[in-house]
């Protein structure tokens, strides 16, 4: 074999270049980062230390905007309900997670899997969609109270804060069920066993042994859904409005775009409160994550060790428990689903009598309602797609490359989590405020895909993070070695074994961002609506058939995307 | 098979260093340089700098200070502040995880250095052919690397890195991952190729059977310093340091004192009087004092031929080896492993033949 293969012509390289594409490119991904974090936040920081609103142009310092919100005793009411809604809705929620979590995973409850599908539903419902669905069976004029009124028995107000802390436990209730029972299927079952032997009843076994083995997940779930309770804008906004129950997030809302008088520096002062109490409760997540690791002991195959025979209970309490996930979730689901397929939703009518497609109809029909729900396709796919790149490159950025401040940069980039979305629509709508230029961007839906992209980076982040951290990085050095500069690894190596982990992130995304609506409040404005602000506007509008209808279509559009993404295959590339 | 044509040159490095963290330096000062088509291993324990060093040569690591040039081509010069990025230095390296794209084809692995240099598809095909003609897997182009074994991924990584004929060959324990009988010939296989390509390659490993079979020359490091820099023959009889003659194979080290200096055999004492005679090339003093390295496997049962370098001692315990035994045997000057072919117990007159003793500067 005659191989005299020609010699690689050696580059005359005197010196290196002085700049480089690669450098150049992640000086932009850390600039795009910083720019984004920073362009929602200044504005707030800057506004608390104003007399005056920021865009007016003879304005003066001064510390005066604290004082005065700290001595104004409706914010101190405000920050009560919020302290009462925040203990409530956490303690109950992961109350009735833990108990779910551990009947379902430890027990001989019968039907498990059907009822671990049935309780993790609120999860991918928007909150908002729930609200409804609570008001339209269980409000005052609701389906259900009317209806047991009619038997003569007594009923209840949901417009009270017990009615609100029920609702948003049951919409959180989910977290703390999905962390416990993954902790729990995921604890060696032979430190139960171990206890077994050692002569422990089974009840004891739960309490002594089962439980402290899930305390790190239990932990983590309850600050997870404190932190959730303080951004939570819909249930208080919906359930809470003609009692009138300020909580800090709707007190955001209605001061800032409802009543007449905008109090700037109340607002700035409020939102810096909020902002620094959700950053401890996120710095002890951080904090319980890494604790976490070093707790759970894992057994390496899932196994279900049902310790706890329920015996003669098991069908009563099986009994129980069903009437309880059918009254609060399929209830509220299916009301909104006969509320959009009905004129008016009432007991006194058989539903089923008054069948009608007209709410559908006007969805289509009504330009307003069409655009929005154009608009939140075009935010989900094109924004989920733009998001996830743009999220894709920061992770590999700070993961993947000798960027000198990759360190700031994934620091940066987590900090968004402090932020509820009210704030960050707070933020945005001040910076285009007070940079008159860029207010072309105002009536477009790309200022909402910047926003959205802001506010879930940290999502996208942590959901791209672990498939990056798996990949070798001898994989890049040999790729650099053979003559690829950074970008080129990127392109070559990392996107296309990243390929299953992008479209999950984009699923992931896509779902947000089409669920998404409290930072839109803030922004939208005619034209850039999205169907979270326009179900919420028509609501208000009292016109609860045509929101219903809106929610329907929402819901299965995220029901045909969840069904595509189980196709998205799984198994990672064999190295 | 014609010869293909090297042009590889020369690797100098100078004042190497870097550091990690403030307290522990990965590399101290390292300095050597490696003639054009030699083989040099890189030897030390876990730790003491070998893929730094690679890295740096690489320029996957930015060293601190030192230069690195491939003939008079310079990689890194810290004083220059001159840093060539890894894809700029033209050189072929090939990982202990191997490191094969899993999303590749063998042939799209093999070919990507030549599709990156933008060089033409037909002569990228018909080079990526020849040389896994080379390593012997023509049959496997089409594959996934998850679809090969051990040895064969470790050839397509080799054939990866030489395809581009770079000026250096750069191998991190490229052979670690493999099970003992297939690493003995893949030891040999290696070796074969490189001198065939006649491409300067540097090593590392920390086995030392390894280093010894394969290299031209061997640079054995601890703690980020260079210990001994020489040929496996000088390496293995005259270790500069303690280190080396540890790393090396020796097990006991006593103190002795020079009695008598000749350039052939000289006379040392032991602290207990045992008079004993070695062979070095160190120039020694009269009543200097000098460690000295005992290497078991060449320590043997005395005859009645051996007059001198003879003591007595007595078998503590024996084990077999199949081939040999070993005996653990307390002797006057302390207990020494010994290897016999059969079976022996205790009292036993111990020979230590000048080539088991080592003579090093005392510490
Ligand atoms: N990225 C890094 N950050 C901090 N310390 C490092 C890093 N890489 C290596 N070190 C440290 O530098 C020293 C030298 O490491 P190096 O990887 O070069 O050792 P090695 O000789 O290749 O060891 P091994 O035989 O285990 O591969 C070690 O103490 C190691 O802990
Ligand atoms: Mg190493």
């Amino acid at each position: 074999m005659a191989a005299t293969a020609q010699t690689r012509p050696i580059k005359a390289i005197a010196k290196a270049p002085k700049w480089r594409l690669d450098r150049v490119i992640q000086w932009l991904i850390a600039l795009a980062v910083v720019g984004l974090v920073l362009f929602p936040t200044w504005p707030i920081l800057y506004q608390s230390l104003l007399e005056k609103p920021l865009y007016e142009a003879s304005n003066t310092l001064s510390l005066q905007n604290f004082p005065r919100v700290l001595g104004n005793p409706k914010i101190w009411q405000v920050i009560g309900n919020t302290a009462v809604f925040m203990l409530g809705s956490t303690i109950v929620g992961t109350l009735i997670g833990i108990g779910f979590a551990v009947l379902l995973i430890r027990t001989d409850l019968p039907g498990a899997q059907w009822l671990q599908k049935l309780i993790t539903i609120p999860y991918y419902v928007s909150a908002l969609i729930l609200a409804f669905g609570w008001a339209v069976m269980y409000g005052p004029q609701g389906f259900m109270t009317v209806m047991v009124r009619e038997w003569g028995l007594p009923t209840w107000n949901l417009y009270t804060m017990p009615g609100l802390i029920m609702v948003s436990a049951l919409y959180f209730m989910p977290l703390t069920f999905m962390y416990c029972s993954s902790s729990l299927s995921m604890a060696d079952p032979q430190l139960e066993s171990a206890a077994r032997i050692a002569g422990a009843k089974p009840l004891r076994i739960l309490l002594r042994i089962t439980i402290p083995l899930i305390r790190p997940a239990m932990l983590y779930a309850l600050v997870l859904t404190m932190v959730s309770s303080i951004e939570l804008l819909s249930i208080p906004l919906v359930l809470g409005e003609s009692a009138q129950i300020d909580v800090l997030s709707t007190f955001l809302y209605r001061t800032a775009l409802v009543s007449g008088t905008t109090d700037y520096g109340t607002l700035a002062v409020v939102a810096i409160m909020v902002v620094l109490f959700i950053s401890v409760l996120v710095m002890l997540q951080n904090h319980l994550m890494k604790q976490e690791r070093r707790f759970v002991s894992v057994s390496g195959k899932i196994s279900r060790a049902r310790v706890l025979h329920l015996g003669w209970l098991r069908w009563p309490l099986g009994f129980v428990v069903y009437l309880f996930a059918g009254l609060t979730i399929l209830v509220p689901l299916g009301g909104i689903i006969l509320q959009a397929f009905t004129p008016f939703l009432s007991a006194l009518i058989n539903p089923f009598s008054i069948l009608t497609m007209d709410n559908f109809k006007q969805a289509f029909e009504f330009e307003t309602y069409r655009v929005a729900i154009i608009n939140s396709l075009l935010i989900a796919g094109v924004g989920g797609v733009v998001a996830t790149l743009f999220m894709a490159a920061v992770a590999l950025l700070t993961y993947r490359s000798k960027f000198p401040m990759r360190g700031a940069v994934k620091y940066i980039a987590q900090y968004p989590r402090a932020f509820p979305g009210t704030i960050i629509g707070l933020g945005f709508l001040w910076a285009l405020l007070s940079f008159p230029a860029l207010g072309g961007l105002r009536n477009t839906i790309w200022i909402l895909i910047i926003a959205y992209t802001m506010r879930y980076l940290p999502l996208g982040f942590s959901a791209m993070s672990p498939s990056i951290l798996q990949i070798s990085d001898e994989l890049d050095r040999a790729a650099r070695v053979s003559g690829t500069t950074w970008l080129g690894v990127m392109r070559h190596i990392m996107l296309p074994l990243l390929r299953p982990a992008l479209l999950t992130t984009f699923t992931l995304l896509f779902i947000t961002f089409l669920k998404e609506y409290s930072v839109a409040l803030f922004l939208f404005t005619r034209g850039s609506q999205v169907i979270g602000t326009t179900m919420l506007e028509v609501w208000a509008q009292g016109g609860p058939g045509p929101a219903a209808a809106l929610a329907v279509i929402q819901l299965l559009i995220i029901g045909v995307v969840r069904w595509l993404s189980s196709f998205i295959p799984t198994v990672k590339v064999r190295e | 098979m014609s010869n293909i044509h090297h042009d590889s040159a020369g690797l100098t490095i100078e004042h190497l260093s870097k550091m990690y963290n403030r307290s522990a330096k990965a590399l101290d000062d390292l300095s050597l340089s490696i003639q054009a088509g030699e083989l040099v291993s890189f030897l030390g324990p876990s730790g003491c700098g070998k893929t730094t060093t690679l890295n740096c040569i690489a320029g996957l690591e930015h060293p601190d200070t030192g230069t690195i040039r491939v003939g008079d081509f310079v990689l890194t010069d810290s004083a220059k502040k001159l840093f060539l990025q890894p894809e700029d230095r033209q050189l072929g390296m090939v990982f202990q995880s191997y490191a094969l794209w899993p999303h590749m084809t063998v042939a799209d692995n093999v070919g990507f250095g030549l599709r990156v240099a933008k060089i033409a598809s037909s002569e990228i095909k018909q080079r990526v052919a020849t040389i896994l003609e080379l390593v012997g897997l023509g049959h496997v182009a089409e594959r996934y690397p998850f679809q090969l074994s051990g040895g064969q991924q470790q050839r397509v990584a080799l054939a990866r890195a030489v395809v581009t004929e770079p000026r250096l060959l750069l191998l991190d324990e490229p052979l670690s991952n493999l099970d003992a009988k297939v690493r003995e010939q893949a030891r040999t296989w290696l070796r074969d190729i490189q001198k065939r390509l006649g491409i300067t390659t540097v090593y590392v490993t920390h086995d030392q059977a390894e280093a010894l079979a394969m290299s031209d020359k061997i640079a054995v490091m601890s703690a980020g310093k260079l210990e001994q820099f020489d040929t496996p023959q000088a390496i293995y009889e005259q270790p500069a340091t303690r280190f080396v003659a540890e790393f090396i194979g020796a097990t006991t080290f006593l103190p002795a004192t020079v009695v008598q200096h000749a350039p052939t055999l000289s006379q040392v004492s032991l602290s207990d009087g045992t008079c004993l005679e070695v062979r070095t090339a160190l120039k020694l003093q009269q009543h200097q004092t000098i460690d000295l390295g005992i290497r078991s496997e060449r320590v043997q049962v005395a005859t009645s031929d051996h007059q001198t370098n003879v003591i007595a001692g007595a078998i503590r315990s024996s084990d077999y080896l199949g081939a040999k035994w070993h005996h653990q045997v307390e002797t006057t000057i302390g207990a020494l492993m010994v290897e016999t072919l059969d079976y022996t117990s205790g009292n036993v007159r111990i020979y230590l033949p000048p080539e088991a003793l080592m003579v090093l500067k005392a510490a």
